[in-house]
């Protein structure tokens, strides 16, 4: 048997438990999220940023083409770290949803609500026969009528809200480190700071501003906002 | 025949003007509401902005109107954020073109006028059928034929915008005074690069 005895083929079905109540394929879809780009939310009183590294593995790739932080809608960014496509994906679906939250109720998704609905998805995933796992887990963030929002969706269809967090490869490592220096209070352009130092601390890359990909949404103007080049260079100075 | 008759409801109530003037479409439309000869409400808001740079007038059923703005502004908001690339005018007006026509033997009871700014401004004339017609001016709604007259002796290219909102304005104020389904003001728009800006005039100049 090439298997050993504790785990007998338990990974081959999606939905069939181990004897010590693991689901393989799910647990392997967390490793996936593990290899991704790190990325960064931070949640303070004036508003939430989503920052992300784009560190280049490939010299010909057009890195200004890559997109690792999203809008949802006018109030909510997104970023993913793990399969790209199951991210595109799901970000997809939760454009709709948003659409038509819109036209069926005139007003804003609630960005619980949103992240509620896509980890719904995402646990019918780790249920059904014949389909896998999303490799992928989501940093959900915007302003809503409660005011500023942040949420973490994994594959196996949990989600938490977060003061500041982190996916990816360097999720552990940063989210010591914001640990020790996040603080309610603080200005969004601090946290935004603290998002890109966090990243450029823990990549194994020297990042310049083209391999950070940041998008704020403020509490007062609750419109998603992508930052220029420009932004993120000087934001890189106050390091 | 029922197409005909279709038309002229939604022909009824109401007289609404387009125009493109220099860097920026004029809207303008009146504020009554009828339900048969009964007045039944006197500061409608005929002139209904989608998206940012664009706004549409609508004649014949406010149902069906708000329904279809409605949808409008979602694809608008939708396809910005997934393209990543501002949605124009032509589009939007062949979006709802595509659904005025898919429910062609059921229609929505309106005429529409579509103005925007793209990269320059843009007006489209649309019909309860989904026809989509590219034009300088435009007018709709029972008092279009008046509306229509003062439009086609007072409209020039390449007018400055101030003027062809004057002239979008008198175009409703004298369908105002010959038609009775007309009336209680007028409300006017300027679309140019910087955005919608908004007017309301009396009912008499």
């Amino acid at each position: 048997m090439a298997f050993s005895p504790a785990m007998m083929g338990y990974d081959r079905a999606l939905t069939v438990f181990s004897p010590d109540g693991r689901l393989y394929q799910v647990q392997y879809a967390f490793e996936a999220v593990k290899q991704g780009w790190s990325t960064v939310g931070i949640k303070v009183k004036q508003g939430v940023v989503l920052a992300a590294e784009k560190a280049i593995t490939k010299s010909l790739v057009d890195v200004v083409s890559i997109e690792k932080v999203s809008a949802i809608d006018s109030h909510i960014a997104v970023s993913f770290a793990g399969f790209g496509g199951d991210g595109r994906i799901l970000i997809e679906y939760a454009r709709q949803l948003a659409v038509s939250h819109r036209l069926t109720y005139g007003e804003p998704i609630p960005i619980e609500y949103l992240t509620k609905q896509i980890s719904d998805l995402k646990q019918a995933y780790t249920q059904h026969g014949g389909v896998r796992p999303f490799g992928v887990s989501l940093l959900i963030g915007g302003i809503d009528e409660t005011g500023p929002q942040l949420f973490k969706t994994d594959p196996a269809g949990q989600y938490f809200g977060y003061f500041a967090t982190s996916i990816g490869r360097g999720e552990s490592a940063i989210e010591e480190k914001l640990e020790k220096s996040y603080r309610q209070d603080m200005s969004l352009e601090d946290a935004t700071v603290l998002a890109l130092k966090v990243l450029k601390e823990s990549s194994d890359q020297e990042l310049k501003a083209v391999n950070f990909d940041v998008a704020l949404v403020d509490a007062e103007k609750k419109e998603y906002r992508k930052l220029y080049l420009e932004e993120i260079e000087s934001l890189l100075k106050k390091i | 025949m029922a197409f005909s008759s279709m038309e002229e409801k939604a022909l009824h109530g109401t007289t609404t003007v387009g125009l493109v003037a220099r860097d920026a479409v004029v809207l303008a439309a009146d504020r009554r509401a009828t339900a048969g000869t009964f007045i039944a409400h006197k500061r409608t808001k005929k002139i209904i902005k989608v998206g940012d740079k664009m706004a549409l007038t609508t004649a014949g059923l406010v149902a069906d109107a708000q329904v279809l703005a409605d949808w409008l502004n979602a694809q608008i908001r939708y396809l910005t954020i997934t393209r990543r690339q501002p949605v124009t005018v032509r589009e939007a007006a062949h979006l709802l073109s595509l659904i005025l026509y898919r429910y062609k033997s059921f229609p929505f009871y309106v005429q529409l006028i579509l103005g925007g700014y793209d990269s320059s401004p843009k007006l489209f004339s649309l019909d309860l059928f989904g026809s989509v017609l590219e034009e300088k001016y435009a007018a709709t709604g029972s008092g279009s034929p008046i509306a229509m007259g003062v439009l086609e002796e007072g409209y020039r290219e390449d007018m400055v915008p101030e003027d062809a909102r004057k002239l979008a304005v008198r175009a409703v104020q004298m369908a105002l005074r010959r038609d009775s389904a007309t009336g209680d003001g007028v409300d006017s728009i300027i679309i140019d690069k910087q955005g919608v800006k908004e007017f309301s005039d009396p009912i008499l100049p």
